[in-house]
């Protein structure tokens, strides 16, 4: 739009943006202002207490659990992204081929997990990591391989095994995100590609995924923050546990919180996961710039 | 018109119903110890109660809130079902001004902070008035257990806590030829024995924490410390302390004997009760209030609970044996907010949750805390019960279930140490001591 254009319309821009902009303000901005100041007190979440400056910054960057959830949170970010839009990139071209039969069919079928509730996949798959009655393990001893885990139970098995669920669920959504982007990229180019002799393999790595990449882009955003701010399915399937093996950010902001009723605490956590998750936007972005305008 | 005596006529069956089992139960209707002395027969309000109102205790509040309309017309009562376990709805509703006529208050620090803020109605001139706790068996108990530190009562209620046992099938012990433990080594070759017998030895629903930490206060208990891990929550011992090192020891060594479930810690209470059910499992961790569960299921004489702390060494168990794991009281049961929203004052609300309580308890008779209102009927628990009843006046000291202790930071480091030995990743005790030790206690 034309600066004069703009500046004509610039009463109705103002009249038809201010009920999201005041909406977004009111549950976003205020109780994230609240959150920031509410961090910098000792609160019970009844009374607030004494003012403490960055004593609950320095509780957190000091606390047993606050490397372990880092660590985890890393992780579980990057197994997100690795299996969300690893396949789902993979999966959408592979829709998009007019050759595949039945494309419908299994968009729909990658996309069923996304609309189950996560209480309900969280105990489908408790169920299937059971160490005693589990699927797995049962599977592993009908095929007589001596390979019988204890899934949930497990430092690095529990965090990849409740990942994988959490991505399983969610990469439906991602997929279909992707496939959005790649059935937008005009379809000369596949075409000039194919006459120049390039295999599917050539126009997936040189066509399909630099023209999709600020859709792609948009998704590891998506999936990165998500991972810091993974709580529900964590939550459901081991609680944190065992021990300290699956805490995360979201779960330590849970536990001062519900756990130890430090309010003012769990604010900072909470103000400490909302940095993190506007930093990695923001770098992401900043990186990825260039793709920005790839169809001027 | 017909419709409307259909109507009527349906409504008088269902409300014989309901009412039915608790006057065939009860022989004759109780009395009404309150009658108009306290509060006026107009008394015009709609009291917004907020406590536990589901299962069994949602039976017995609908017959004390019929009991109370019926002799108020112009009374009635909007119940607010708590379904947390830490009092978190209550205190939010506090921290926005909202909180309720009368309400459950079931986490300590809850109940401190709102005595502190002044938000809890102080309710000795009514319950003295009123003779409440002369009304049930144990309400000498109850009313010592109300009183704070600064002599007043925040708030009533005539339970005592209920205890807590480790529960086996007699049908499956029998089967395997195994008897009720009465010391810890009895106790380890009952695990054993399960556990070659395929089954998990012990049904631990450690999707909810306490239970494991519980089971190692338990431990504790057994070693001489007769509070068990009350003692380091309050901050008059030390983890490190020889009591809780020895009680780690017999914690992580069954631990280590494959007393816990591989899913331990994603099974829930219906699960790991349904697993000592079906002899899946041979014992089953659990407070007193199971006997409710008992006698719905018919399950009371197949079912019984360890008399002895099964981590006692025989030759200490009777010193230990009345020292209970469960059973502490807190003051915090039933308060009444001080600026009541339903317009009445704070001490005719306090009369009306008195007589509120009195009528549950009397549609509830006993259960497993104990509590029953004088003269009233029996409760049929089966054997276990019997000697449930006979022998709760022997015990001596009392302790918390883990998820109840005050200190929030000493609850999170034991749970999460001790949910490292029911998963089998301590496997020495001294892990777990230290475990906890480095959270400072």
């Amino acid at each position: 739009m034309n600066s004069a254009l703009l500046k004509k319309n610039r009463k109705w821009l103002i009249l038809f943006a201010a009920p999201a902009v005041i909406i977004f303000g009111i549950i976003i901005i205020i109780p994230l202002f609240q959150t920031f100041y509410y961090s910098t007190f000792e609160w019970n979440g009844i009374k607030l207490g004494e003012f403490l400056g960055t004593g609950n910054y320095r509780k957190l960057f000091s606390s047993r659990e606050i490397n372990t959830s880092l660590i985890n949170s890393i992780v579980y970010a990057v197994f997100l992204v690795i299996y969300q839009v690893g396949l789902g990139t993979f999966f959408a071209f592979l829709l998009t081929q007019s050759k595949i039969r039945g494309a419908v069919f299994f968009r729909n079928v990658y996309f069923v997990p996304v609309l189950l509730s996560v209480s309900v996949v969280s105990q489908l798959w408790i169920w299937i990591y059971n160490g005693d009655y589990g699927l797995i393990n049962q599977l592993t001893k009908l095929l007589q391989i001596d390979w019988s885990q204890n899934w949930l139970n497990q430092k690095w098995t529990s965090l990849l095994a409740v990942a994988f669920v959490e991505s399983w669920k969610g990469m439906g959504y991602i997929m279909l995100i992707i496939y959005a982007g790649v059935r937008n990229i005009p379809e000369v180019y596949h075409e000039a590609a194919s006459i120049d002799g390039a295999s599917a393999v050539q126009k997936f790595f040189h066509i399909t995924v630099p023209l999709a990449a600020p859709t792609i882009r948009i998704t590891v955003v998506m999936c990165l923050t998500n991972g810091f701010r993974a709580f529900d399915t964590t939550y459901l399937m081991t609680g944190g546990g065992p021990g300290i093996y699956t805490y995360n950010l979201t779960i330590m902001m849970y536990q001062a919180m519900m756990g130890r009723n430090d309010y003012g605490y769990g604010s900072a956590i909470a103000a400490f996961i909302v940095v993190i998750c506007v930093g990695l936007m923001y770098v992401i972005n900043t990186l990825t710039k260039r793709y920005d305008k790839i169809y001027d | 018109m017909k419709k409307r005596l259909l109507a009527v006529m349906m409504a008088g069956v269902m409300a014989l119903g309901t009412a039915l089992p608790v006057l065939a139960e009860e022989g004759t209707e109780p009395k009404d110890p309150f009658g108009y002395d306290y509060v006026s027969q107009d008394v015009d309000a709609d009291l917004t109660v907020y406590r536990y109102y589901a299962d069994s205790d949602k039976d017995n509040l609908d017959y004390a809130i019929r009991k109370m309309t019926e002799k108020y017309p112009n009374l009635s009562f909007t119940m607010e079902h708590r379904t947390d376990s830490d009092g978190v709805a209550l205190r939010t509703w506090a921290a926005v001004g909202e909180l309720p006529d009368i309400f459950e208050i079931n986490a300590s620090d809850v109940y401190q902070t709102l005595k502190e803020e002044g938000s809890l109605y102080v309710v000795d001139e009514e319950v003295e008035k009123t003779g409440f706790y002369d009304l049930f068996s144990n309400g000498a108990a109850a009313k010592e257990a109300r009183i704070s530190d600064d002599g007043h009562q925040y708030g009533f209620g005539c339970e005592v806590s209920n205890l807590g046992f480790l529960w086996y099938n007699k049908e499956t012990f029998e089967e395997l030829g195994i008897s009720e433990p009465t010391n810890y080594e009895e106790f380890k070759e009952t695990i054993t024995v399960l556990k070659e017998a395929g089954k998990v030895p012990v049904a631990l629903f450690a999707a909810e924490k306490w239970p494991a930490t519980s089971l190692y206060s338990l431990a504790c208990i057994a070693e001489g410390e007769p509070t068990g891990l009350d003692a380091v929550n309050d901050g008059n011992a030390a983890i490190t302390d020889e009591v809780f090192r020895k009680g780690a020891e017999k914690f992580v060594e069954i631990g280590n004997l494959g007393a816990f479930g591989k899913g331990a810690l994603s099974t829930n209470y219906q699960q790991a009760y349904e697993m000592m059910y079906s002899g899946e499992a041979g014992y089953f961790l659990s407070g007193a209030w199971f006997f409710l569960t008992l006698e719905a299921d018919g399950m009371g004489d197949k079912i019984d609970y360890c008399n002895y702390n099964v981590f006692a060494d025989e030759a200490v168990k009777e010193d230990v044996r009345w020292n209970a794991l469960g059973g502490y009281q807190t003051e915090a049961k039933y308060s009444v907010n001080v600026e009541p929203p339903c317009g009445l004052d704070p001490s005719t609300v306090a009369y009306l949750g008195l007589e509120m309580e009195y009528w549950t308890r009397v549609s509830a008779g006993v259960n497993g805390n104990m509590t029953t209102v004088i003269g009233d009927f029996d409760f049929q628990g089966g054997e276990g019960y019997a000697d449930y009843y006979e022998n709760y006046g022997n015990y001596q000291t009392f302790s918390n279930f883990t998820g109840d202790l005050s200190n929030g930071d000493f609850v999170v480091a034991a749970d999460n140490a001790c949910e490292m030995v029911v998963s089998g990743n301590y496997t020495d005790a001294q892990e777990l001591i230290d475990d906890i030790a480095a959270g400072g206690f």
